[in-house]
This record gives structure tokens, sequence and C-alpha cells, in this order.
């Protein structure tokens, strides 16, 4: 694997390979940028290369510490989450880590800590991690991933090193799809859907009646002020399914109405849906400005209803008749 | 010994590597000096000001075994070392953030007594002090009031508004300030000198810049960038690594929004946000620049608030007049919105672009036009008030009447009957039907009996008073909320031409007092809410005396006969044998009489 599996992040890698390599390794590393960048990937990669070893800049792959990495149970390397039943990193797990960071490496000179989505951590545990954050022990390095430092204490961004994964460009990502064998349309529209993000657009392509779903909810959302309302009960229901299966279908709705509006600014680039741009284009002069955003919003109050542990088929169901009234007004 | 990073191998070791914090640091040094060291100190300030460096020096200056001329620490002696290298007996230091509960503050009472095993002092450096719990705070009172005489506390925290002011005012507390631009820059020459790194004046002023008045973050940018560029500190390679965004792109974003090109405006920020910066990170930014835009649009380029080269000042000031103070405000107000929803929303670009969207498409921040609308709506307002004093002039007579009836508090009840001469005017069945009724209800008879007539006399109806009724309410509370509290308390009963009665029950004459003095101002809103000229007129009513008038149709009688009536119904209400004693005592007292007893007012008083 090695960093080179780490694609579109070229800068980044660089960095890192320039710390091993002037053996300026920080104490700590703040690793940020959206979801399905490979963060993880990143940091992991870093992990594999500091141990290696046959001291060289890439990790071999071959060596006993890297296949340890791959297999996640090298004992210098700790990462951590939150726990699945929780919402947050809770100071628990930070007093853990503290305890465990005091002792010395087993295996390597080094010990590296991640602590993913680090946003997620209470306001306690982020302010128990200041101390060890700015003065760990010598052999201890802890990596920090973060969808956007705006969310992480401004005492914790002041005491890493700040690593930025950019967005990945189109052409980039539609490459990495077509190594994955999906036909050459479907990259396409894969690779600008993904908003710049490798992982989600790895993700579309591995569900295989992506464009199938795809295509059922635009055409309802398309024609919804015609829909009756046992129609759109069905819909609810066939919809509240895909939201089971884990498949992004708010992400598609309000991408929809995303692109309208985009098109309404004279935008066409930021359109996504490149393949329904007819479609889009037909809608453009039926709503104004503030229809759009008015459904965006209430698209964005489903979710969160939903988040917070409403039932699904009701937020649902709800959002559909509001969108339809807001149709026909 | 391997790699360090630069802040922590630079942290300042002695008083005078403490930079830009002198107030506190020649504070301390005379403590020490004239040897008055309190027992106590809290330092708060933002992040990497030096309040955990400036603690740990003025420990090992307490400490140190030969201090300096100037009470420095030497840093050789056995003290100082230990210190350093943070296993000295005498200086403790207890990260607050995770040991916050009360039994790590009993634990450190339990052990402040003990004497300093080497040197004068024992001081407890407590830092992130803000994280304690409220028990561990309050446990540590007293302790921190009077701590033995050896001992010396040393709180440290980012957030001294989350220290309780009991703890607060024990200790002396001192303020880090955030670092100039030129301090920030000695210092960072200084480390590159040390690490013979040859450095731009240009690159270490954008890391300084960048850093934004906290050393830590200077230093650990400078640490940065020799990794990313190399050991080659240049000005370009600096700038790249930052990604921050560039004040040209901002300008070019504010420049697009204000012509209101919402498509470049939208290209500009996918392409700052494809660059790596986060969102929330981008608004803070977009926020900050605004912010400097309309300081330097109030201030002028010469008021120095603003610590920038001249050249930059003269560039800001060109930007900032190419947009109004209103839409810089606005544009602050929308990010900050912005932010707020960003905190929750699963798609913050998409927030994003909205926010952008709403700045380009909003049409009503042209100052000049509001002016216009502004000046339009005084001239309907000035119509509106003409045509109002003449239909209202016919009225006036009316009204007299209506006053002199309702300044006579001690007649309440003449108002009252007034009211009842009008409703007499109506059918008899409505009134025997009413007898039926309880009379809790009688407010409601009135209300049902009242629209009956109405349909005779004028276009003004009950009803629809009713239905405006909370508009109204609604109105008077934006102008003045007491007077709506006043108001709640009454409904309107009556509708006679253009009058309209407001009547209040008997135990709110307060309310009824307060409306009245406020009646030219109900008198607008009503009118406002109406469109058109109407006079409000308020009454008190007694729900008692109410139900006998109409029951017998008394429409002369004299206050006497009204009383008695009213204390037979009083008897046939209430049970006999409930003679009201306390309340006959107290009307004694007074030299009055009992005219009516509302039950109501006496259960929830919970008593008789």
């Amino acid at each position: 694997m090695s960093f080179s599996s780490v694609s579109g992040q070229d800068k980044a890698v660089e960095i890192l390979k320039d710390e091993i390599k002037n053996g300026r390794i920080s104490h700590a590393y703040l690793f940020s940028g959206q979801g399905g960048l490979g963060k993880k990937k990143l940091a992991l990669e870093f992990a594999k290369a500091v141990f290696c070893s046959n001291k060289k800049l890439d990790s071999c792959d071959s060596c006993i510490s890297c296949r340890k990495v791959d297999h996640s149970n090298h004992p210098d390397l700790k990462t951590i989450v939150k726990a699945e039943d929780k919402s947050a990193i809770s100071i628990d797990q930070i007093r853990e880590l503290k305890k465990e960071i005091t002792y010395k490496p087993y295996e390597s000179d080094r010990k590296i800590y991640i602590i993913e989505d680090a946003d997620l951590m209470t306001k306690e545990a982020a302010n128990s991690l200041l101390k060890t954050l700015e003065e760990p022990p010598e052999f201890a390095t802890i990596i920090l991933l973060v969808e956007d430092e705006g969310k992480l204490l401004p005492t914790i961004v002041s005491r890493c090193q700040k690593v930025k994964l950019t967005d990945v460009s189109a052409e980039l990502i539609k490459d990495i799809l077509l190594k994955k064998d999906l036909p050459q349309d479907k990259a396409e529209i894969l690779s600008y859907l993904a908003e710049g993000s490798p992982g989600r657009a790895v993700k579309f392509a591995e569900n295989e009646s992506f464009f199938e779903k795809r295509k059922s909810i635009y055409n309802f959302i398309a024609a919804i002020d015609k829909k009756t309302t046992v129609e759109i009960f069905s819909a609810a229901d066939q919809f509240n399914k895909l939201i089971n299966n884990d498949f992004p279908f708010f992400y598609l709705l309000s991408n929809w109405y995303r692109d309208i509006i985009m098109f309404k600014q004279n935008y066409e680039q930021g359109v996504k849906n490149i393949d329904y741009l007819d479609l889009i284009k037909k809608s453009t002069d039926k709503y104004t400005e503030k229809n759009i955003m008015d459904k965006l919003e209430y698209i964005e109050l489903a979710k969160k209803y939903i988040d917070s542990n409403v039932r699904k088929d009701l937020a649902l169901e709800v959002l559909l008749f509001k969108l339809r009234q807001l149709e026909q007004k | 010994m391997s790699f360090l990073s630069l802040y922590r191998k630079y942290r300042p070791t002695k008083f005078k590597d403490l930079i830009g914090q002198d107030h506190v640091v020649k504070t301390l040094k005379n403590a020490i000096k004239n040897d008055r060291v309190a027992h106590a100190y809290l330092f708060a300030g933002p992040r990497g000001t030096g309040k955990t460096s400036t603690a740990k020096v003025f420990a090992r200056a307490l400490n140190c075994a030969q201090p300096a001329e100037d009470f420095e620490p030497c840093g050789e002696c056995n003290s100082c070392q230990r210190i350093e290298k943070g296993n000295s007996l005498d200086v403790i230091e207890i990260d607050a953030a995770s040991n916050r509960g009360i039994d790590e503050i009993r634990d450190l009472r339990e052990k402040v007594k003990f004497y300093p095993g080497e040197g004068k002092y024992k001081v407890y450096i407590i830092d992130e002090v803000h994280m304690l719990t409220k028990g561990a705070f309050n446990a540590l009172l007293k302790t921190l009031e009077e701590p033995p005489e050896s001992v010396v506390f040393i709180l440290a925290t980012t957030e001294p508004h989350k220290v309780i002011t009991t703890i607060m005012s024990r200790c002396q507390r001192f303020d880090f300030s955030l670092l100039s631009l030129s301090d920030i820059k000695k210092r960072l020459k200084f480390i590159c000198q040390q690490e013979e790194f040859s450095v731009e004046a240009e690159t270490l002023d954008i890391l300084a810049r960048n850093a934004r008045g906290g050393m830590r973050d200077g230093i650990s940018l400078l640490d940065q960038a020799i990794s990313f560029t190399d050991g080659k500190l240049t000005a370009d390679g600096v700038a790249k690594m930052l990604g921050r965004v560039e004040k040209k792109e901002l300008k070019k974003f504010l420049d697009a929004v204000s012509l209101k090109h919402s498509d470049q405006a939208l290209k500009l920020v996918s392409k700052i946000i494809a660059m790596g910066l986060g969102i929330e990170r981008f608004s803070e930014e977009l926020i900050e620049y605004c912010r400097e835009l309309l300081l330097i649009k109030e201030c002028g380029v010469e008021s120095g608030i603003l610590e920038y080269s001249k050249s930059y000042l003269n560039d800001l000031s060109e930007e900032a007049s190419q947009l109004s103070s209103r839409q810089l405000t606005e544009i602050i107000d929308l990010f900050s919105e912005l932010n707020q929803k960003l905190k929750y929303s699963n798609q913050p670009k998409l927030q994003l672009e909205i926010a952008v969207i709403k700045l380009c498409s909003s049409d009503n921040n042209d100052p000049l036009m509001l002016a216009e609308r502004i000046e339009e709506l005084e001239f309907q307002l000035s119509h509106l008030k003409n045509s109002l004093a003449a239909s209202s002039s016919d009225k006036t007579e009316e009204l007299k009447k209506t006053k002199d009836d309702v300044n006579k508090p001690h007649h309440i009840n003449k108002t009252v009957k007034n009211v009842d001469k009008k409703i007499n005017s109506a059918d008899d069945k409505d009134f025997a039907d009413k007898d039926e009724v309880n009379d809790g209800a009688s407010e409601r008879n009135i209300e049902e009996a009242a629209p009956q007539k109405q349909k005779k006399n004028t276009d003004l109806k009950l009803d629809d008073i009713k239905k405006i009724w909370g508009k109204v309410l609604n109105n008077i509370r934006k102008t003045d909320i007491s007077v709506q509290a006043l108001l709640r308390e009454g409904t309107p009963v009556k509708v006679n031409g253009k009058t309209i009665t407001v009547a209040f029950p008997e135990g709110k004459k307060f309310h009824y007092k307060g409306a009245l003095s406020n009646s030219s101002m109900i008198n607008k809103v009503v009118r406002n809410v109406l469109g058109q000229p109407v006079e409000v007129e308020f009454l008190i009513y007694s729900s008692a005396s109410e139900k006998n008038n109409l029951k017998k149709k008394i429409s002369d009688n004299t206050d006497n006969n009204d009383r008695k009536e009213k204390k037979v119904e009083k008897e046939k209400k209430y049970n006999e044998e409930n003679t009201f004693e306390d309340l006959k005592k107290l009307a004694d007292l007074f030299e009055g009489e009992i005219i009516s007893v509302d039950k109501n007012i006496l259960e929830k008083r919970g008593g008789d």
C-alpha cells in the first residue's frame, strides 16, 4: 500500500515524508478535510512509515511491523473512536489515553495515537487532552482527525501541526472509479456527485442499484406536484427503506434542489447531477429562489429530526407533503 | 533527546524571555523583591500568551537557590534543574481539566500542609482551572483563602468567566493580553537565528500575522513552515503552506457579492473550499475580514486600530469604500448565523452556498432604496393621521361623555349601569336565558348578548373586534409590553357605533386604571388595526351586580338599593351558613360595607 494509496493528497504526503526524513516528527498533528478524503488512511500510512523497520521514507508493506499495522494489531498504534452506543468521545477515553501514553513503546521507538472525529470529543474530554497534547512523552505522537478545524477548541488547534487534505478533482475521482471497473458514463456522473471526496464516490459506486434508486427518487421529486396522497405515502415508505439501507437519500434530495438553484444563478458548472441537466433546466423557471430555499430548509429539518430519533416514516411523510405543498403554491 | 517541537524547546525559562506581558513580569518580580508574595494568583488570557510559562518561571524564581540580581532564576541550581525536568517535589503542576473532581482537590488539600522539600515555597500550578467542577471549586475555597504559609497557588485559565467569583476574589488576578505583531516577529526571528534558518522579513510578517496574537500559534506555524518548505523559509512557500484564504480571494468574493454576481461568488467559494480550508474556517475568515473593513471604514486609516503596514491599510480602506457599513454588517450577520447552523448541518457546503446566494439576492440592502421606502411610509402615515383627525372630530361629544363616566372611580357601578341601559334595549328573552347560567360565566353572557344588538345599528361587530383583539394585543406589545399585560385582563364586551367597550373583572381594578391612563396609546393601536376612527372605553364590571341588574332590569336604582340587592344575591349564592365573619370584621375596620364577595378570590387565597 504505502503513501501512494492515498490519492490526490500529494502535498500532505510530501509534508509527512519530509517530517520523517528530517527527523522532525512532531508530537501533535491535526489532519483536516471533508469526509472521504482519506484522513484515516493517511494517518495509518504515516504510522506505518514511521514504524517500518527498513528505515525508508515510505513503508515497505512486507516487514512484520507494516503487516501488524495493516492488521491493526500493532501495539504502539492506538486509535480512539467514539464508542458505538455513544454520541461523543468521553473524558474517560481520553483519561485512558493519558494513562497509557506514559508507557514506553513496545516494539518501535515511537508511539502513535490517532483520534478519529476529534470534534466529537466532549468539552471536558477536549480540555483534559490539552496538557497531554502540549507535552506528551518525547516518544509519543497524537494525530487528530477532523473535518473542520473550526469545530475544535482554539487551544487544541494551536498545539498541533496542521496538515490539510484538499478536495480531489473530479478527473482524479473519475480515474479512481474507472480503475474499479465502473463504466465511463457512470464514473463521470459520480465524479461530480461526490463533491471532491473519493471516499464518497467509491461508496456510491459500490451500491449496485445506486443509479436506479437515484432515478426513482428524482423522477418522483420532479413530478411531486402531480402526485396523489396515496402515492406520497407509498413513496415515503419506499424512501424509508432506502434510508434504512444507508442510502444517501437526503444527500441526493437536497442536491436536486441545489442544482436547480445553481442553475438559476447561471452557474452551470456548479450543477452536480449532470445527467439530469435537461430536467433541471426545465424546472428552473417553475420556482422562485425563496421557494427552493424553503424546501432545502425542510429537508435539513427532516434530517435533523431523524437524527434525533423522530420516527423516520413520519418525518419523511411530513417532508414530502411539505414539498408538495410548496410546489403547488 | 529526540526532536522537540519548537514551541516546547523555546518555552521561556527566564523572566526576560517572557514577551509582551511586562506588567505581569514587573509585578511578580517586585513581589519577590519586597517579599510580598501572595498565596494565590490567577493568570487569565487567550491561548499562547504565556500563562503557563509565566507560572513556571515564577515558580522557579521563588525557589531558586542563587537568584540573579534582578531575581531571574539561575537555571543551574539544584532546584531550577529539577523544576525544569518536572520532577521537583515543591512545584506541582496539576492539570485541572483531567483532575477536575472534588476527590482530586481533597487529595490536594491533604498534601498542602506538608512543608516544602528543598526550596522556600511549595508552588501549585493548576492549569486549565476553568474545567474544575463546581464541587471542586468550592472544596478549594478554604484552602485557597488560608493556605499554609509557604504555599503559593497559581491558577491558569483561558476562560476566567467560568471561574466562580469566590475563587476570583481570593486571588491576585493577572490578565494576559494577545501579543502584538512586532513582539511575535521578534521572537520568531530569535528562534530562527538560534535554529540557523535564514528568514525574510516578509515571511516573518506572514507567520506573525497568522498567529493572531498567540505566541504558540506563531512558533508552531514556524515549525510547520520549516517542514513544509524544507528549511527554505520563503514568503511564497509559507503562504502556500498556510493555504489560508488569501485576502485577495476574499476581496474578489466581496466584489462579486457587491455586484450581485452570484455565479462568480459561488465559483470562488467552491475553489477556496476545494483548497482544503474548512467551511467553518472560511466563514470565520470572512467575518474577520469584514470586521477589519468595518473598523477601517468607521475609524479611518490613521486610527492605528489595526496593526498592519501602511500600504496594506490603504488597500483595506480602498476595499472598504466599495461596500457600505450596512452591507458589511449584513455579511457578518449572515455568516455568524451560518456558523451556528454549520454545527448541526449534515451538508455544510450546501449551507454555505445558500448563504452566498442569500447574500447576492437580497435586494433590500441598498440604503438609498431603504430611505425612499421610509419616506413613502412617512407620507402614508401622515395622510392616515389627517383622515383620522377629520373623522374623529364629530365624535368628540361622545368621547367626552364616556370620559366623564369613566372618571368616577367611586361610582364604578354607574358606568356599569350605563352599559346596562344600553343593553336593556335588547330582548327580554336573552336575559331570561342568562339567569340559568352560573355567575362566573356572566362575562361570557355579556359577550353573547352584545353582538345581537350590534347587528341593528352599526357595521362594526363585536365578533370582528374579538377576532382582531389578539392582533391588537400583539401590536400593543410591540410598543409597550406592560400595557399589553394590563389590557390582557380585559375583554371587549360591546361595540356601539365607533365606541368599543372593554370590560375588566372587578378584581382587576389595577389593570383597569392602568389601561385608562394609557388609553390614548391603546386607541391609536386599535385604530391602526381596524383602519377606522374608533374610541375605546374601559369599565369595570362586578359579576354579581351585573347579573343582578340584568335580571331586574333596573335602570335607575340608587346605589343603596344596588348594594342591598347584592347582599341578597350573595347570601343566596354562597351557602347561608357561610357568613364571612372575617370579611365583615375587615369591613368594620375600614368603616365600609361588603358589596360583593368573589368566591374565586377567596378560594385562591385558601381561606375564609
